[in-house]
């Protein structure tokens, strides 16, 4: 009789470990299945993810990372969970080629394989004991103790101080790129003028050039390519083909 | 006694939307439609005609599960109505009935299973409308069992779905209580409260109401349901003048019916009649109210139409039927010249005294008492203008007998338009049409605690499944323990422990009790501080807590000693402008909202390499912060080392600490040395 009771308890032991190893072995698989997105304006919304992402693959779940403590200007961050985690390579691979840009450009969002640590509802790793203990006031470790609880709070500060920094910079950088966007908008105005009145083409037929435009724009792009300008000098100079393209480009305004 | 009315001047408005559907989304959904002034909601049960046989008196059942139309313009029916269908013992083959114990004659199954026969799609066109008037006299259903169409077999279980609805909605909707409409659910819920009375009352009184019955059965059904009529407006004075003696016999009614019905109904029969008994004084009170307001503003004639509106049970109550027939046929003949609606209006029942025609589904209670579930549930209807012909499908049910017992429609009293469709106490009235609606009439007049009390009671005596409780959301605790002060931030955690675990240190170090939730790892957080959210039960205990962590040292299993400090969270609201996107000048097209990979030719691809840049290069300082930080706290350690002559940093702690680390928790040598090991080497 004893014995079927010991066995009755392994088996229930058994059945336990099982199931918590099957619950984190499953939540593993899903961290595998899921892609970390950084640098998310706040506007972004569940329905903008799925979408963006549904590009690439199957989307089974958003989330958004809530962020309490950080201070509220630092960018957001989502969890992307997909249907496997094929999907995922592929996708961060893409992003890295290309810049993946979500609500908004031209500041790119960065995409990272998601960790555990990154679910706050993570599972209990099976097996895991975890110990402390109250240190003695007289124990020598007790100062370093002290001195390590002082640098967790040095470093978090640092650390804010860090992000702030890096805020300003990313301002900084923003604030750059409207500024050459600008300038780059005059510049195209100032050509797409002279194309207009027929200085450009006058100008051409004076020095002898033959010049290609094309008018075309990408397809999804908020940025215009608004002129592909082939200055192909004429063959009489001898100079043989010397092509010089010209980057055009206007915030569509 | 019909009344035609020209088919096209038919109203029709469509009510709520509810969503669109459909491949190309060219399909809205309703959740009500209003035809030729009533209103017809979804889960209402209306009574139909079958066009195929417009001679046919028979009327069928279904309910009301989905409304829709076509958004497209050339179907020719955009409107259509889907219809679940309810049986009634004389359309199934007596064989299949055959073994089904204990058949109610006004007993009615639910189809289910799979096959045709379940729900049928009909045109709502107003040009098809067959306009006959009709009254429609109140009959009361009930069903408990469902008709498998599939296998052909009566079942006594109900599945979750059917025809892809969810039987809650089929059965009382008793969780649709906190929409808006609240006053509206009110009253469905106390109806229903009524209404689960009314099986009891008919089981009760059903020997003698045969007995009753067949002498005026066989002279004329008229009598009857006259007697019903008069019967409730004493019904209904007695409700007035002796509240508390009707509410106690009936109660008794109850018990007796409990006592004489089957074992396995004897349960939710209990359940729901008990239930039923506790708000029915309340509900009689607001009945009565209301009646009395009603009956003040309305004619003479319509009075009748608030006298019906007793319940079946109370039907039964009045025992002076018969001995009234004579004023009954007076009063026959008196309505007989009424107009049709004021006629109809007095075949309404069950709480649906409004003079309009009106159709009604009261909720009913169920009791969802593991397989025996029993569904009471009944249709009053009142008189209605044929609305549109549901086709139906019952030629192609098997085994389906129409003209089983028919011969009870044939007793159909034309004049008053009312047919005793089964022998007892169920009449179905009908002329071809039907309809209903869910009253809510004179009783918006009742009071919301009418209906708080209602359902106190209700629960009280039902078995209720137990649910988790439910958790606020995560957000709305943190800020409201914000405001308490007993938020508390925890620093210096493994970043690998789970919320739970959190949970478990407090508690086993501060010996207090929490909710904690782990602060995810970002691009933004120390990847080496795992962070907390700590909510405490009260200012106190996270003082304590922060006192003690501030004072003593609590080592972890990393080697890091908790720090606890009260955590200030971001204010709800709008977060500041995101940097790094180009506020467009103009109102963006959808554009602005596509998400894409930008191709190498752009200037937006330029602009995006150098945010990458950028990216970059703060990775790398924020590493070496780290790098740095780190070695700091290796400096720590190592200075330790050096005045000791143990080896390695953590077994510098642990030594120095011996008898307590090694004795009481002998894990901790190898976990606390991996753990820090591997933290300070890199």
């Amino acid at each position: 009789m004893k014995i079927w009771s010991l066995n009755n308890i392994a088996a229930s032991l058994i059945f336990i470990m099982n199931s918590a190893d099957a619950e984190y072995a499953a939540f593993e698989e899903k961290v595998r299945r899921t892609i970390f997105i950084d640098n998310l304006s706040p506007l972004v919304t569940e329905a903008v993810m799925k979408k963006a992402f549904d590009q690439f693959g199957n989307v089974t779940n958003v989330r958004f990372i809530m962020n309490y403590t950080e201070p509220n200007y630092v960018p957001r961050s989502a969890l992307v969970e997909l249907e496997n985690a094929d999907q995922v390579v592929r996708i961060l691979l893409e992003i890295e080629n290309y810049p993946f840009m979500i609500s908004g450009m031209p500041r790119p969002v960065r995409a990272r394989a998601a960790e555990a640590v990154m679910f706050d509802d993570r599972p209990r790793k099976p097996g895991r004991s975890i110990h402390f203990c109250w240190l003695d006031q007289q124990d020598p470790d007790f100062k370093i103790a002290k001195k390590l609880k002082l640098l967790t709070r040095v470093h978090a500060e640092e650390a804010s101080y860090m992000l702030k920094r890096q805020i300003a910079e990313e301002e900084k950088l923003a604030a750059q790129q409207e500024e050459n966007l600008k300038t780059n908008y005059k510049k195209y105005e100032l050509i797409d003028g002279i194309v207009a009145d027929g200085t450009f083409d006058r100008l051409a037929r004076c020095y002898n050039m033959r010049p290609n435009i094309t008018d075309y724009r990408l397809p999804t792009s908020d940025i215009r390519v608004i002129s592909y300008v082939d200055y192909g000098y004429s063959r009489s100079t001898g100079n043989g083909a010397k092509v010089k393209k010209l980057y055009l480009a206007s915030w569509e305004g | 006694m019909g009344e035609p009315t020209g088919a096209k001047d038919l109203e029709f408005k469509w009510g709520k939307k509810r969503g669109i559907g459909g491949v190309k989304k060219d399909v809205q959904f309703y959740e009500s439609f209003t035809f030729d002034g009533d209103e017809y909601c979804l889960y209402d049960c209306v009574l139909v005609a079958d066009p195929s046989e417009p001679d046919s008196d028979e009327l069928f059942i279904g309910m009301i599960i989905k409304i829709w139309e076509k958004c497209n313009k050339r179907a020719k029916t955009p409107r259509h109505v889907k219809l679940l269908w309810f049986y009634k013992p004389s359309e199934i083959s007596p064989d299949i009935l055959e073994g089904v114990p204990d058949i109610l004659a006004n007993e009615l199954f639910l189809a289910s299973g799979e096959g045709l026969g379940v729900a049928n799609i009909s045109q709502l066109d107003k040009r098809n409308p067959q306009p006959t008037d009709e009254e429609i006299k109140s009959a009361n259903f009930v069903f408990r069992r469902a008709f498998d169409v599939g296998t052909c077999k009566v079942v006594d279980t109900i599945d979750d779905k059917v025809a892809g609805v969810d039987v809650q909605f089929i059965f009382n909707r008793a969780d649709s209580k906190k929409e808006a409409t609240a006053l509206q659910k009110v009253e469905a819920r106390i109806n229903g409260n009524l209404d689960s009375l009314k099986p009891n009352g008919l089981l009760a009184c059903g020997s003698v109401r045969t007995a009753e019955d067949k002498p005026i059965e066989s002279s004329d059904c008229r009598e009857n349901s006259c007697g019903r009529k008069e019967g409730k407006e004493k019904g209904h004075n007695q409700l007035a003048t002796e509240k508390p003696t009707l509410a106690e016999e009936r109660s008794n009614k109850d018990s007796g019916v409990q006592e004489g019905t089957g074992h396995n109904k004897h349960d939710s029969r209990e359940a729901s009649g008990s239930g039923g008994n506790h708000c029915d004084g309340k509900a009689q009170e607001s009945e009565v109210k209301k009646q009395f307001t009603k009956q003040k503003a309305m004619p003479a004639e319509e009075r009748y139409s608030n006298s019906c509106e007793a319940s079946g049970s109370r039907v039964n109550h009045s025992n002076s039927k018969k001995a009234q027939v004579d004023d009954v046929k007076k009063q026959l003949t008196k309505q007989k010249s009424l107009p049709a609606e004021e006629r109809l209006s007095k075949e309404s029942n069950g709480l649906d005294d409004r003079p309009q025609k009106k159709q009604k589904l009261d909720g009913s209670v169920t009791v969802p008492n593991g397989r025996n579930t029993n569904i009471l549930q009944k249709i009053s209807s009142d008189g209605k203008r044929d609305l549109e012909c549901f086709k139906r499908p019952k030629d192609r049910v098997p085994g389906d007998e129409v003209s089983h017992e028919k011969p009870s429609f044939a007793k159909k009293n034309r004049d008053l338009g009312v047919s005793v469709s089964e022998g007892k106490d169920a009449k179905t009235a009908t002329e071809k049409g039907l309809s209903k609606k869910p009253s809510f009439d004179g009783k918006l007049l009742k009071r919301a605690e009418d209906k708080m009390l209602a359902d106190d009671y209700e629960k009280n005596y039902q078995v209720i499944e137990v649910r988790p409780k439910p958790e606020a959301p995560w957000e709305e605790s943190v800020r409201e323990a914000e405001k308490e002060e007993k938020l508390v931030l925890l620093q210096n955690l493994d970043p690998t422990y789970t919320s739970d675990e959190v949970q478990d240190i407090v508690y086993s170090a501060l010996n207090e009790q929490c909710t904690a939730r782990m602060i995810e790892r970002t691009s933004y957080t120390i990847s080496h501080i795992g962070q907390a959210l700590v909510i405490f039960n009260s200012r106190e205990a996270a003082e304590r807590a922060i006192v003690r962590l501030d004072e003593g040292c609590l080592l972890l299993s990393n080697g890091r000693p908790l720090v606890a400090a009260f955590a200030k969270i971001n204010p709800p609201g709008k977060p500041p402008l995101f940097c790094g996107h180009i506020k467009p000048h103009k109102p963006q097209r959808d554009t602005m909202a596509t998400s894409r990979c930008s191709q190498p030719n752009t200037l937006e691809f330029e602009m995006a390499m150098e945010w990458c840049l950028h990216r970059t290069r703060s990775d790398h300082t924020l590493e070496t912060v780290l790098k740095t930080e780190t070695s700091r706290t290796v400096h720590y350690y190592i200075r330790r080392k050096n005045t000791s002559s143990s080896q390695t940093v953590t077994e510098e702690i642990l030594l120095s600490n011996p008898p307590a680390l090694a004795r009481n928790i002998p894990a901790y040598a190898a976990s606390g040395l991996n753990r820090t090991t591997l933290l300070y080497i890199v």
